[in-house]
């Protein structure tokens, strides 16, 4: 819609050989590759945008129109625009919020990233429904033949499944997490808690500041350790449980962390998300597969499960992922504690000999529902009840 | 996992009642006939006893089929403690039937012992309580750290100055203890708040006023939240105005999902809505809540919520797909939401938040033409009759789609057709666009495609200017521009899903969208399997595309709804996959399980005709049989006739030929001379002189009606040159380029309404029904009683025979309605219709015939005497020994206060409700009842008569009097009482008395009880139009006509002589219909 002066004429290129022209703002002087995955969330697209678990994607947004409130800045759930680039029907240019700062457009474009529009989102995301996410190629239309954007996209697009990349995105160097007290969500004043000082660490394989902003409301300093951290140094810290991050790539690929992670399980309480769950998968033996186009949107169904099996309850999550543990690899001792409502899937692990637990999903929301936020809490009271 | 697959429940009940909302009336129409019928289909799903208590006889929910027994009675306790009684009932059901179905439970639960034993599911009274109580819900939003508006009690105009200091302008004033909103007034500023809060403080009887911060103007959110006993709870759907705080969002133009909050400002919205339904103590089922927000600063205040299924989860679930009710009741039974699985994709659980991947648009529908006099003019109160939903790949799509979907000629703004539009635009910009007007979508639309900027809209309407800046780019992307009635782009199927196409769904609900979007040859190679037409299914004897009958409105409402649902039904038996096309998000006939596929489109011809090549032309070119249904959804179908025929589809049943026919006048004149059949004399004018001179030959009174309206619109009678002028002008106003027609006016004759089913070539007759309001009143608008009362059979017997000779005649096939009237020995033929009318469901619930699938057999070629089972033949129109049934009309009078609440030739009732009994009397009194007409046992009848009325009226007022009801009067009408030796007091007329009582005075103190008023000379009219603007803003039962005021006696006598009235479920009713009568009027 209303189409721009500064817009490009783009080709969406998909692995299976599908492509779309769109209009793309950003800059196109170079082809650019990534894998395509489909996010049904109807908001969010900050957050999403700037979650580290993106990195190396392409969004695909289902929604019918994305940038109505434009950027907003104290949103983002890190310092930078991690995915690639966004797909969209309408890209909204002009934003109407009482918080907006610029056009989503315009931050984009000013991260270096791109967004294409005009796109029929729904036929796009049925096809990678039925053909799986795949490679993708974006590219200004006169620049290429299809031949030639055809074999760029073979030989230079790199595959997701065996990339290593949560040592890209996490931070280089330990540091103590203080939050903005501009942000939309500061954490709670730490007047709240009146016990003694107390600390967790946060291993970063591309963490959320939200996760950080609860862990810190729950009363505790929250230190950060980079991907590449060892476990003597984790376990030294004198912090009285690790938690381990979200997080991009394949999680087989993370050997380095899967080896330290070894170490350190039954020593100290652990709590994982995301990348976490599938490494500490990984760490116990187990299996993780990539999925056919992976879970990603606000809605998901979470079926809690108590020790004999049962559904205790249902928790509406956020999601975001490509890459599920294969539950028939998974140890004897060790417990599935969440199943996806839908399709079943692996969502969260206990491993209480370890002492350990796990879930799939975002506890931390940003974007989605803080209905599973009380995840985070449990950690805590484990952390602070878990006395060997 | 044993997530998905739920195992039936072990219920500590078998016996549930269901409470229906009862008629149609403003702000609560047929989207509680869509929640109880899924109710009732999912409580017996579960192998429930369904028990349901419901008044609207045009209801899909009170078919004998839906419920174990069903109640066509009083939604009042009295009814309901009696059949709690008789069915044991062990459980009740109060979410499903609005408003009235959860002040019933809440009346119920404040007598004694009326509810012991019994388990109330779907909402505990507590919680009904909390959230229905307004102290007690802002107490509990405030005790969870909640915003709501701020607001402090002043007695002083310095105390208020500090007041306003704090939450600025404009700001509420409610004067405390003065009746019925007394001195409310906003304060926009400091200059009037002295003034203002003076005289506020005075109007106070104890000097108080209750300050409000006003949210006018804010953005305002709905959304749609579920929970289950396990404390699993979600939300549908999000729903965000686009007409900002201060129109009712039953008026609003409304759009889901929400567009313009961030996730973050969602979420903490959702949460909020979410701890609201715990603590208020929701625990089994759905809800609503409302959220004002600031749109300067984000602040946002909680407004109300409603522990219920309502009108905006009829919306959600066919914006989303979700089948909300459904779901509810299901949870209402002990399911959790986990355990109920979503019936669109079959295999994931309806535990999570439907993500669409569309915008689903809503515009309500008024009517404000049918009441001079009212202002036009949107206010917190709820106007509109109606409403369209429209998807669209875009909000501009979908706005521009629901404004075609509106079926009203697109306003005519002279700023479009100006040189310079903007500037005119900008001078009529207050009018147009500032002051929000049942047609300001349109206006928006020409203003922005005049070129007026969409901030500059913004600014004037309080739109956010998002939806404004949106709706222009659509504008500029398709090249439409302002009165753009038609659709633009090739035309392309896309799927409701509730998934944004994550899931593969199968249930068949589509839309349209025209959108130039870039897709890919490839797909249409490897994937177009998701997007072929469907299947030709060879086991199928064909296809019938239905066309709904669009948004509700006063003369086309629900009973066109039952006729497609009923109809989609009875195809489907007979072998046919059903198509149905409709927008009413309201409806049965919107739900995807009511058809084999449903398309939730406008009823324009440019969808209608997508939808048909899509869906008929595979049928046709596989040799099966392909129909377009028109005759079941009032006008708005027959309207899209001679497109059908002219675009090569076959019509099923009466063809568009016959159909003219009978429409046209002067055709229909003819034919009837043919047939040697009288009708009342009528001529055609084109001119004012030509109707004076013609009028003059022929007599007053005369009828003056305009073509091609519904409902009567503009439709009056007049008895005299002045009044015959005005009417003139009025019926050239609503349709400027067509003859009118002025008929001599039959005073004082009985009509009739005949309804009946003919193959073409022989005709039979459903049903005789007998108005009780003379000719004149609006068949819509008239009370009616089956079988009828005043005339001997055989005269009966020689109306249904002229009415089989005009079917037979007009080569009916199908359904047919003609409405007849008598006066003195002589029969007149007023009109026909040759489609399913306004009575066909009262019709069948009376006679347990069932009309729609007998007719749609005779449309199809089934001879007539073959369908209709042998025992039935005769017709049970005459005497059916199990008794009577009333259908009574109820008037939106009270929500247009300016109107003058009286009936006439234009239909003005938005719903209607039913009473049987074995014995007439009561059968009115249920009825009056259930329109909530309280009839008094004892009191003072208050009687003002036209000069013409009064000998009658003697003869009433002697029951009356006999009945032990003091009498009152007019001076004339007293006067003539008192001269024929009755006692009657004389009352004054307004103003006339210094001292003591007058008119207004005795109604507003209810010194009377029942008013019988009619009108005659315009000199008494203002009097008139006073008693009866009188009597209805104080809730007193008023009779507009003589024959109403007499059944109101029999019906008071019925109630005096058998004391409570007994309720009759419809399964006895029609069992015992046992005819008596064995003569065969025969086949013509």
């Amino acid at each position: 819609m209303n189409a721009d002066q500064d817009s490009t004429l783009v080709t969406l290129l998909l692995e299976c050989g599908a492509s779309y022209s769109a209009r793309g703002y950003g800059d196109f002087s170079k082809p650019r590759g990534s894998e395509l995955v489909f996010c049904t969330a109807m908001s969010g697209i900050e957050e999403s945008l700037t979650d580290p678990s993106f990195a190396g994607q392409l969004v695909l947004n289902t929604v019918s129109h994305v940038g109505n409130t434009g950027y907003t800045e104290e949103d983002m759930e890190s310092d930078r625009i991690w995915a690639e680039g966004l797909v969209c029907r309408h890209l909204e240019k002009t934003p109407s919020s009482w918080r907006a700062k610029s056009s989503l457009k315009q931050w984009i474009v000013a991260q270096g990233r791109y967004v294409i529009e005009g796109v029929d989102t729904r036929e796009l995301t049925v096809l990678l429904r039925e053909m799986g996410s795949q490679r993708a190629l974006v590219y200004e239309s006169s620049t290429l033949t299809p031949e030639q954007a055809r074999k760029h996209l073979i030989e230079k697009v790199p595959p997701m499944a065996g990339q290593d990349l949560c040592s890209v995105v996490s931070c280089k160097k330990s540091y103590f997490f203080k939050d903005d007290p501009k942000a939309y969500w500061p954490m709670r004043s730490r007047d709240v808690w009146e016990g003694p000082s107390r600390k967790v660490l946060v291993w970063d394989f591309g963490v959320k500041r939200n996760t950080l902003r609860l862990l810190a409301a729950n009363g505790f300093d929250v230190e950060v350790y980079p991907a590449t951290a060892k476990a003597e140094d984790i376990l030294a810290a004198g912090a009285e449980g690790l938690m381990l991050s979200n997080g991009p790539g394949d999680p087989a690929a993370a050997t380095h962390v899967i080896s330290e992670l070894k170490k350190i399980l039954g020593r100290m309480p652990v709590f994982a998300i995301c990348l976490g769950h599938q490494l500490v998968a990984h760490a116990v033996g187990a299996k993780t597969y990539k999925m056919k186009f992976g879970h990603r949107g606000i809605h998901h169904p979470v079926v809690e499960l108590d020790e004999k099996g049962q559904a205790v309850r249902t928790w509406i999550t956020s999601q975001n992922h490509g890459f599920a543990v294969d539950d028939t690899t998974l140890p004897q001792d060790v417990r599935v504690s969440f199943v996806h409502g839908d399709d079943q899937s692996v969502e969260g692990l206990s491993l209480p000999a370890l002492r350990c637990e796990t879930v799939q999903f975002h506890p931390e929301a940003g974007p989605g529902p803080f209905d599973a936020a009380g995840m985070i809490d449990r950690f805590a009271v484990r952390m602070g009840t878990d006395a060997r | 996992m044993n997530s998905t697959t739920p195992k039936k429940r072990e219920l500590p009940f078998k016996n549930v009642l269901v409470f229906g909302s009862g008629p149609i009336i403003i702000g609560q129409a047929c989207e509680f006939d869509y929640s109880g019928t899924q109710a009732c289909k999912a409580l017996r799903e579960e192998g429930v006893r369904v028990v349901l208590l419901n008044s609207n006889p045009a209801t899909i929910m009170t078919d004998p089929g839906m419920a174990d027994r069903t109640y066509i009675e009083p939604v009042d306790p009295m009814t309901a403690i009696e059949i709690i009684r008789r069915e044991s009932i062990e459980a009740i059901l109060p979410t499903m039937g609005g408003q009235t179905a959860l002040n019933l439970i809440t009346a119920l639960s404040q007598i004694p012992n009326a509810l012991q034993g019994i388990q109330i599911i779907g909402a505990n009274l507590k919680a009904i309580h909390l959230a229905e109580d307004r102290r007690a819900f802002r107490e509990l939003v405030l005790s969870m750290g909640l915003d709501t508006p701020r607001s402090t009690i002043i007695r002083s105009v310095e105390e208020c100055e500090a007041f306003a200091a704090e939450v600025g302008f404009p700001f509420i004033l409610r004067p405390s203890y003065t009746m019925g909103g007394t001195g409310q007034s906003f304060v926009f500023g400091s200059s009037e708040l002295v003034e203002k809060v003076s005289q506020g403080l005075a109007e106070s009887p104890i000097c108080e006023a209750l300050v409000e911060e006003s949210v006018l103007g804010w953005k305002e959110y709905e959304l749609e939240v579920m929970r289950d006993s396990q404390d699993n709870a979600i939300v549908v759907c999000s729903i965000e105005n686009l007409d900002p705080m201060g129109i009712h969002t039953g008026d609003s133009i409304t759009v889901a999902p929400a567009q313009t909050l961030t996730d973050r400002e969602y979420q903490d919205m959702r949460r909020d809505a979410l701890e609201l339904i715990r603590r208020v103590g929701v625990e089994t089922g759905g809800c609503n809540v409302q959220f004002a927000v600031n749109p300067g600063t984000g602040r946002r205040i909680v407004i109300e919520m409603n522990p219920r299924v309502s009108r905006s989860s009829a919306l959600a679930s066919k914006a989303t797909g979700f089948p909300i009710a459904h779901v509810a009741t299901k949870l209402a039974l002990g399911y959790t939401l986990p355990e109920v699985v979503n019936n669109v994709t079959k295999t994931t659980m309806a535990c999570f938040e439907p993500p669409i991947d569309y915008v689903a648009l809503k515009i309500p529908r008024f009517h404000f033409e049918k009441f001079p006099g009212a202002d036009d003019i949107l206010l917190p109160q709820m106007q509109s009759v109606g409403e369209v939903l429209s998807f669209g790949a875009s909000i501009g799509e979908a706005f521009h789609k629901a404004l075609n979907g509106l079926e009203r000629k697109w306003p005519i703004f002279k700023p479009v057709d100006s040189k310079n539009p903007i500037e005119a635009w900008r001078a009529e910009s207050e009018l147009l666009l500032r002051k929000a007007h049942s047609r300001r979508g349109y206006a928006i639309w020409d203003a922005l495609a005049s070129g007026l900027s969409p901030e500059d809209v913004s600014a004037l309407t309080g739109w956010d200017p998002w939806f404004t800046r949106q709706i222009r780019g659509y504008q500029v992307e398709t090249g439409l521009g302002p009165r753009a009635q038609h659709f633009v782009g090739d035309v392309r199927f896309e799927m409701i899903d509730t998934c944004s196409a994550e899931n593969r769904a199968m249930t068949p609900f589509y839309y349209t969208t025209r959108e130039k979007l870039s897709r890919s040859t490839w797909v249409d190679s490897h994937l177009k399997d998701f997007w072929k037409k469907p299947d030709i299914d060879p086991k199928k004897r064909g296809r019938v595309v239905i066309l709904g009958s669009g948004p509700n409105r006063i003369g086309q409402g629900i009973e066109f709804d039952y006729c497609c649902v009923h109809a989609s039904r009875s195809l489907q038996e007979m072998g046919f996959e059903t198509i149905m096309v409709n927008c009413n998000p309201e409806t049965v006939s919107t739900d995807p399980t009511s058809s084999t596929r449903l398309y939730l489109e406008p009823l324009h011809e440019d969808t209608v005709r997508a939808v048909l090549v899509r869906e008929l032309d595979p049928a046709m070119k596989a040799g099966q049989e392909a129909y377009v249904l028109l005759q079941m959804g009032g006008q708005t179908p027959l309207k899209l006739a001679a497109h059908v025929e002219k675009w090569g589809y076959k019509v099923l049943g009466t063809s568009p030929a016959a159909i003219d026919l009978s429409e046209d006048r002067l055709k229909f004149a003819e034919l009837l001379e043919d047939l040697k059949i009288p009708a009342p004399e009528s001529v055609v004018v084109t001119e004012w002189e030509e109707a004076r001179s013609l009028v003059e030959k022929m007599g007053f009174p005369v009828l003056v009606r305009p073509s091609f309206v519904l409902g009567g619109q503009a439709m009056k009678i007049c008895s005299n040159e002045r009044e015959l002028r005005e009417a003139y002008a009025m019926a050239r106003e609503v349709s400027e380029d067509y003859p009118l027609y002025i008929d001599r006016f039959l005073s004082d004759a009985v009509e009739f309404d005949i309804d009946g089913i003919c193959d073409g070539e022989r005709a039979w007759i459903g049903g005789v029904m007998e108005h009780v309001e003379e000719a004149g009143i609006h068949s819509g608008d008239s009370t009616c009683v089956i079988p009828p009362l005043k005339l001997p059979a055989a005269k009966i017997d020689e109306m249904a025979g002229l009415a089989k000779k005009i079917a037979v005649a007009l080569k009916v096939r199908g359904l047919f309605n003609i409405q007849m009237c008598v006066l003195g020995d002589q029969i007149y033929v007023l009109e026909a219709n040759p489609r399913a009318s306004r009575t066909i469901p009262f019709l069948s619930k009376a006679t347990g015939y069932p009309m729609i699938d007998w007719s749609l057999r005779a449309a199809l070629g089934e001879n007539v005497k073959k369908i209709v089972p042998a025992d039935r033949m005769p017709g049970n129109y005459r005497l059916p020994s199990h008794g009577f049934a009333v259908k009574a009309p109820v008037f939106p009078f009270s929500k247009f206060k300016s109107f003058d609440p009286i009936l006439g030739p234009e239909m003005r009732s938005t719903g209607e409700v039913m009473g049987m009994d074995p014995k007439p009397g009561s059968a009115f009194a249920k009825a009056y009842q259930a329109a909530g007409l309280h009839l008094p046992l004892s009191g003072t009848v208050l009687f003002s008569v036209r000069d013409l009325d009064k000998q009658r009226c003697l003869s009433l007022a002697r029951v009356f009097d006999l009945l032990g009801f003091k009498l009152m009067g007019t001076p004339g009408t007293a006067s003539y009482l008192k001269k024929a030796g009755l006692e009657c007091a004389a009352i004054p007329k307004i103003g006339h008395s210094a001292l003591g009582d007058d008119l207004l005075s005795v109604i507003r103190e209810k010194k009377v009880h029942l008013v019988v008023n009619t009108t005659g000379a315009a000199t008494t009219l203002r009097d008139a139009t006073s008693i009866r603007k009188a009597a209805l803003q104080y809730r007193i039962p008023l009779m507009s006509t003589l024959s109403g005021a007499e059944m109101a006696s029999m019906a008071i006598q019925s109630v005096m002589r058998q004391g409570l009235l007994k309720p009759m479920a419809l399964q006895d009713f029609i069992e015992s219909g046992r005819l008596s009568d064995e003569r065969d009027p025969g086949f013509d």
